[in-house]
């Protein structure tokens, strides 16, 4: 699931800006999006009500391990918790009420509560999504805007191998690269963790450990985060960086095929400044529009990636929580990556909005 | 062709469709009949609702008022089983045979397909009969195997007819069959629509934009406009003599091989484009564009009279037709 | 004046045309015949040496050893078994649930399309591998609920295929004609709608074997999908990942996997740049 999805949105999205009245049509889907969001995140909590309660083949042996599902006491008690006994609606209220008071479940195989869990991990997956997302940006558009710019040159051919063997890449694989090449061979790189063990960790402010250093006066603490930060941002950051790349360069070469790309020439604007300013400009939207869907991506890759590079996230507890069987903590993980996914679509989408520049070319 | 019970029967048909911007009326309250072995012809510019007209014949498309009767049988009281079975003997031709003719099949496989929906024959009589059809077109059986890609407009509209045959209809729907082909091939086709009237007594409602290529075709004609009929008669004397401003202008626009005539030609009777269908104009639709229109046209809408549609039928100028008058 | 017979128009669509592809399809041809041929031309993938474990590439282990002592080699061209079916089983499956679905959503139209369009932008607005994994989490881990929980993500993408094609391919006069002969909305819908939505469904199946086997060698990896010791791409790398200093056990399968995917996706280039199938 590494690219494709976004894949067939790009080829959707490239297309939006040239078409007229586009303003009013986001601005229209923004509210759409806005009503239909409880009714997504409702639709969520659903899916993982259903899935919880239908797939396993038994319940109570999937939230209390095989050990407690041995115990006929615990077993009942888990019964009448969830109130399995019960009509269907009933069961899905009792999970709704749960989620909304905090409680997400305890996990089998520490026996905490996985919210409270989950509530330390996230912070450090929105942190590493956030810095491979930079990186992905920094590297995939200047790539793209390069490529496009000297079509079906050695350059071009270069980037667009390279760049195909990136977003064909699984995470783990390109992970376990790094960490060979990188961490055990070259030493370039801060190995597992997210802080040397003997450092203390700064008090948390925003929950991303880099800003919170900084925020406590301690440069020295936020550069050994981001020491260990590289490895995995760098990794993901490839990988979508190739992506957005050739979502840049196909779009940059429809955009210099245009009527005003035509237009510019005519007023005999040269060539970099016809790149630069204008199929810039065109390029660059509908690939910001693609930074919501990476974040899905990111959180699947931090799956793999987390686990091997030691990050401490939502994505590395998922990869425990699976191996170990840990129901209620793979499904609570799955809400919350989902949810935050939404959100930050939303996000992104809202500030798309804003940032629309069409308003100001027009 | 004298008392006995038409073919076809339509009274009062209608035809809507809601759009975004409202409902649009585009077939309202007309009236036809097709007796066995008649060709009767129905014409219009395209937006005239004829071919709704004739897609609703088929039930196709639903009728929002009146009835479709064929052989005796109300169409609107079939459905299912009983309305697919019906329409073994009614078949329709369509405009495109580019777009009309499955490109995944081969052409022995799109006129086998009405036998094969129908559950008619064996596989050998069903290849047998498809054999036949084909030869009846004027195609051999050679063309059995190949994709419609691989043939020209004349030789799609022949397999579009052949798939139309296969079943022994008794009555053959004609959406503009030939307006898509080249003039040259037109005239093949129609010439192959009277000969498999004269050979199968087929009747056809043969739908055109153009009152030229139903001349030497049809029995009777019918115009239409704005989803309503304003003439009707036998096609002699609608050549010979059309009774309203539409028709005239119809007959008017037709080419005219003779520049003297060309020439001498009257204003043009019907200047500017069909009114927006989603607001027709008061009372006669055509007063828009009618160089004889009244007062009264904008409040009456006038009922066919005598077979013509029109408030002052008796006071117009008679119409000097340039087919006529140009010898040829 | 009429061409010769030609074949059936729309499975053209698959013909290799650039020397891109044809490398692409090459390298997956290579691919499925060493995995059909495994058992013939290489050692037992599960044999263990104990007094071998972790060699190093070798003369007698081209690929090494893993910590066991079986021979990579042997384990990569025995893991082209597990995980190219595996990643063709979930597409045929996503297709099979997808395509019908999808079909009689855009036909019927009415609840039944405003329902399953509901379902799959539900599905769809959610990170698909997160979503699979916790399918197969609840499915518990093995190889068939690795595949259910893909093709449980991967559907909705067929089903909006298949829908937009439905919707088009309704407005055609073709569909009309075959409506007129009298045929039943089942036989319109089956046998002549369907019939011409299966070239661009079938191009996108096959562009999404490299997505596919891919997802199914990360639930493999994370444990979720083929069990050990059967050899298989993403399983063997997570093996290995406890034995970073011996690289060869964990990079070689992993490489197996990447240029499977590339070469799927270097034969599917041309279509993404020509906006087929997308």
């Amino acid at each position: 699931m590494v690219t494709p999805a976004p894949a067939d949105e790009a080829a959707v999205d490239t297309r939006r800006p040239l078409r007229r009245g586009r303003r009013g049509g986001r601005r229209r889907s923004i509210a759409r999006r806005l009503v239909t969001l409880p009714f997504l995140l409702l639709g969520m909590t659903l899916l993982m009500f259903l899935i919880s309660r239908f797939l396993p083949a038994d319940p109570a042996v999937a939230f209390l391990g095989n050990n407690g599902a041995d115990n006929q006491q615990a077993v009942d008690a888990f019964n009448a918790r969830y109130g399995l006994d019960r009509p269907l609606w009933e069961q899905y209220w009792i999970y709704l009420d749960r989620l909304l008071h905090g409680d997400l479940g305890t996990s089998i195989s520490t026996s905490r509560p996985v919210a409270d869990e989950l509530a330390a991990a996230f912070p450090a997956t929105l942190e590493l999504a956030v810095a491979a997302l930079l990186i992905s940006l920094v590297v995939g558009i200047p790539l793209g805007i390069l490529a496009a710019a000297r079509r079906s040159s050695l350059f071009d051919r270069l980037t667009g191998g390279a760049t195909l063997l990136g977003v064909s890449m699984p995470p783990f694989v390109l992970a376990l690269l790094a960490l060979q090449v990188l961490y055990l061979q070259l030493g370039w790189v801060a190995g597992p963790g997210r802080l040397d063990p003997f450092l203390d960790p700064p008090p948390t402010v925003t929950g991303l450990m880099t800003i919170d250093a900084l925020l406590a006066g301690r440069p020295a603490v936020a550069l050994d985060v981001l020491h260990h930060l590289v490895l995995p941002a760098v990794v993901l950051g490839v990988i979508h960086g190739a992506f957005f790349a050739r979502v840049v360069r196909s779009t940059m070469v429809d955009a210099l095929r245009g009527d005003f790309v035509r237009t510019a020439r005519g007023k005999g604007l040269s060539g970099r400044v016809i790149v630069g300013r204008h199929a810039f400009r065109f390029a660059l939207i509908p690939t910001l529009s693609l930074v919501g869907l990476t974040f899905g991506e990111l959180f699947a890759g931090a799956i793999t990636v987390e686990t091997i590079t030691g990050w401490p996230g939502v994505g590395r507890y998922m990869y425990n929580a699976a191996t170990k069987l840990d129901f209620p903590a793979v499904m609570a993980g799955t809400l919350l990556i989902g949810i935050a996914y939404v959100l930050v679509n939303l996000i992104v989408d809202l500030l798309y909005g804003v940032a629309d520049p069409r308003v100001e070319a027009s | 062709m004298t008392t006995e019970e038409p073919l076809l029967e339509v009274r009062g048909a209608a035809v809507s469709y809601r759009t975004r911007a409202g409902t649009v009326t585009a077939v309202d309250g007309v009236d036809l009949t097709v007796r066995r072995g008649e060709i009767v012809a129905l014409v219009g510019e395209s937006g005239c609702g004829k071919s709704s007209l004739g897609r609703a014949v088929l039930r196709l498309e639903p009728l929002a008022g009146g009835e479709v009767r064929f052989a005796g049988v109300d169409l609107g009281t079939l459905s299912g089983t009983p309305l697919r079975q019906a329409r073994r003997r009614l078949q329709m031709v369509f405009q495109d045979p580019q777009s009309s003719l499955d490109p995944r099949r081969t052409v022995g496989q799109i006129v086998e397909r009405p036998l094969k929906v129908h559950r008619a024959g064996t596989p050998a009589q069903r290849r047998a009969k498809v054999a036949e059809t084909l030869d009846l077109v004027g195609l051999g059986s050679r063309f059995l195997d190949r994709y419609p890609a691989a043939l020209s407009g004349g030789q799609r509209q022949r397999v579009g007819i052949a798939r139309a045959l296969v079943l022994d209809p008794e009555l053959l729907v004609c959406d503009e069959p030939v307006s898509a082909l080249d003039v040259s091939i037109q005239a093949q086709i129609l010439q192959l629509l009277l000969d498999l009237r004269e050979r199968l007594g087929l009747a056809l409602l043969f739908v055109a934009h153009d009152l030229a290529v139903v001349r030497h075709l049809a029995d009777r004609v019918a115009v239409m406009y704005l989803g309503r009929i304003v003439e009707r008669g036998a096609v002699d004397e609608m050549f010979a003599l059309p009774r309203h401003p539409y028709t005239q202008a119809l007959l008017s626009a037709a080419p005219v091989p003779d520049v003297a005539v060309e020439r001498a030609r009257s204003v043009p009777l019907a200047a500017g484009d069909l009114p927006d269908p989603l607001a027709p104009p008061s009372g006669c639709a055509f007063r828009t564009r009618c160089p004889h229109a009244r007062p009264v046209c904008a409040e009456v809408t006038p009922a066919l009279v005598h077979d013509v549609a029109c408030h002052r039928q008796d006071e117009l100028p008679p119409f000097v037709s340039p087919i006529i008058h140009s010898g040829g | 004046m009429t061409r010769p017979v030609e074949s059936a128009p729309g499975l053209r669509l698959l013909r290799p045309v650039s020397p891109a592809q044809w490398v692409g399809l090459s390298i997956i041809a290579a691919w499925v015949l060493l995995a059909v041929l495994a058992p013939l031309v290489s050692a037992d993938p599960l044999a263990q040496q104990t007094a071998d474990r972790l060699q190093a590439p070798s003369f007698a282990h081209p690929f090494g050893t893993d910590q066991l002592g079986r021979d990579v080699l042997s384990r990569v061209l025995h893991g082209g078994r597990a995980t190219l079916p595996i990643g063709v089983s979930i597409v045929l499956l996503a297709t099979l649930v997808g395509v019908p679905l999808g079909a009689l959503a855009g036909f019927v139209r009415g609840w039944l399309d405003e329902a399953v369009m509901r379902v799959a932008d539900l599905l769809l607005a959610l990170p698909a591998l997160v979503l699979a994994l916790a399918i197969a989490a609840a499915l518990g881990p093995s190889v068939s609920s690795a595949v259910i929980a893909i093709a449980a993500v991967m559907w909705p993408r067929y089903a909006r295929l298949a829908r937009g094609q439905v919707l088009t391919l309704r407005q055609r006069e073709f569909v009309l004609a075959d409506r007129a002969t009298g045929a039943s909305p089942a036989q319109v819908l089956w046998q002549t709608v369907l019939p011409n939505a299966a070239p661009v469904v079938t191009l996108v199946a096959v562009l999404d074997l490299g997505t596919a086997t891919l997802a199914g060698a990360t639930l493999s990896f994370l444990g979720l999908g083929v069990q050990p010791p059967t050899p298989e791409w993403g399983a063997m790398v997570s093996t290995a990942v406890q034995t970073p200093e011996a690289w060869w056990a964990s990079l070689f399968p992993g490489f197996a996997l990447v240029s499977f995917v590339v070469a799927v996706n270097l034969y599917g280039q041309v279509f993404d740049r020509k906006g087929l199938g997308r």
